[in-house]
């Protein structure tokens, strides 16, 4: 198990997770990262608001960044 | 499993009855995807696991105890049979279920209908009544499991609330710093739920922090 952070990228801001999660491996922290960013942008469409995110930033306890653009969250077009 | 230690869990048999003096007790309801979510909370002067003395003793669902917490515990039987005896303990006790099933019923309506902005609101609100303390030694996990969400969406509502100069959080901890401005930021069902108390048992958690009521 590693700990994994969850930084939350908005513009020029990063807004730190202080806290971080336990996870097996780094496709874990990918797959927790969509399953946050999918809520976020249901959030935002329920709501109206502005989405307040562009990516979710995993850092490793390394310091190793990865970033997940919220696009990625989205359902795919069909055909 | 949530954090915390379950006094029981869904389809235990209920051995005993808890009058708590300090911390938090949550109802949560699990799911079989292994996530949960809470319907509600008691603490000083509530009494978890009344149906078992008012009923039968099979849980329907799981109470868990929130950070340190510290009460008084009676034997389950020993209740129901005083309960038997007295109708004014029978009461009492009704009247503390009624309480938790109107507290459910306005958090199933929150959860529902209601933006996490101002589900976290009457959530740290309530929480501060029960701990009578600003200072709320909670982390965002644990909030995050509490309400049913993604980490990273207390992440974000948090900092709006930061940011707004309501609250401020540090590792492991929370502070609310204006408590009419997350009044204004929450939802009514923190009040409708204190309005519940108040009808059923004459006092509501927020009285609690106040004065000496309900003993």
């Amino acid at each position: 198990m590693a700990r994994y952070y969850f930084h939350i990228k908005d513009g020029a801001d990063l807004i730190q997770d202080p806290e971080g999660s336990e996870l097996a491996t780094a496709e874990d922290a990918r797959r927790q990262a969509l399953i946050s960013a999918r809520e976020l942008w249901a959030d935002a469409i329920k709501s109206g608001r502005s989405l307040g995110a562009d990516a979710v930033v995993i850092a490793d306890e390394h310091g190793g960044l990865t970033f997940v653009p919220m696009a990625e969250a989205l359902p795919k077009r069909p055909g | 499993m949530p954090l915390g230690v379950a006094l029981y869990s869904a389809d235990d048999i209920i051995s005993n009855v808890y009058f708590p003096y300090t911390g938090i007790m949550s109802i949560i309801v699990g799911v079989s995807s292994g996530q949960f979510v809470e319907a509600g909370m008691l603490g000083r002067n509530s009494v978890v696991g009344t149906g078992a003395a008012l009923d039968g003793p099979a849980a329907l669902n799981t109470a868990i105890a929130q950070v340190e917490s510290s009460g008084m515990v009676i034997d389950a039987g020993v209740l129901k049979g005083l309960a038997g005896k007295s109708e004014a303990m029978r009461m009492a006790l009704v009247h503390h279920e009624r309480a938790l099933s109107a507290q459910t019923q306005q958090v199933a309506a929150c959860n529902a209908l209601h933006e996490l902005e101002e589900r976290l609101g009457r959530w740290l609100l309530q929480s501060r009544d029960l701990l009578q303390r600003d200072t709320l030694p909670l982390t965002q996990e644990f909030l995050s499991q509490m309400l049913g969400v993604q980490r990273s969406s207390v992440t974000l509502v948090a900092r709006k609330l930061q940011e707004a100069g309501l609250i401020r959080y540090r590792r492991g901890h929370i502070h609310v710093l204006d408590v009419e401005g997350l009044q204004d930021a929450c939802c009514e069902c923190y009040a409708a739920i204190n309005g519940h108390f108040t009808k059923l048992i004459g006092w509501s958690p927020t009285d609690l922090r106040t004065q000496q009521v309900g003993h």
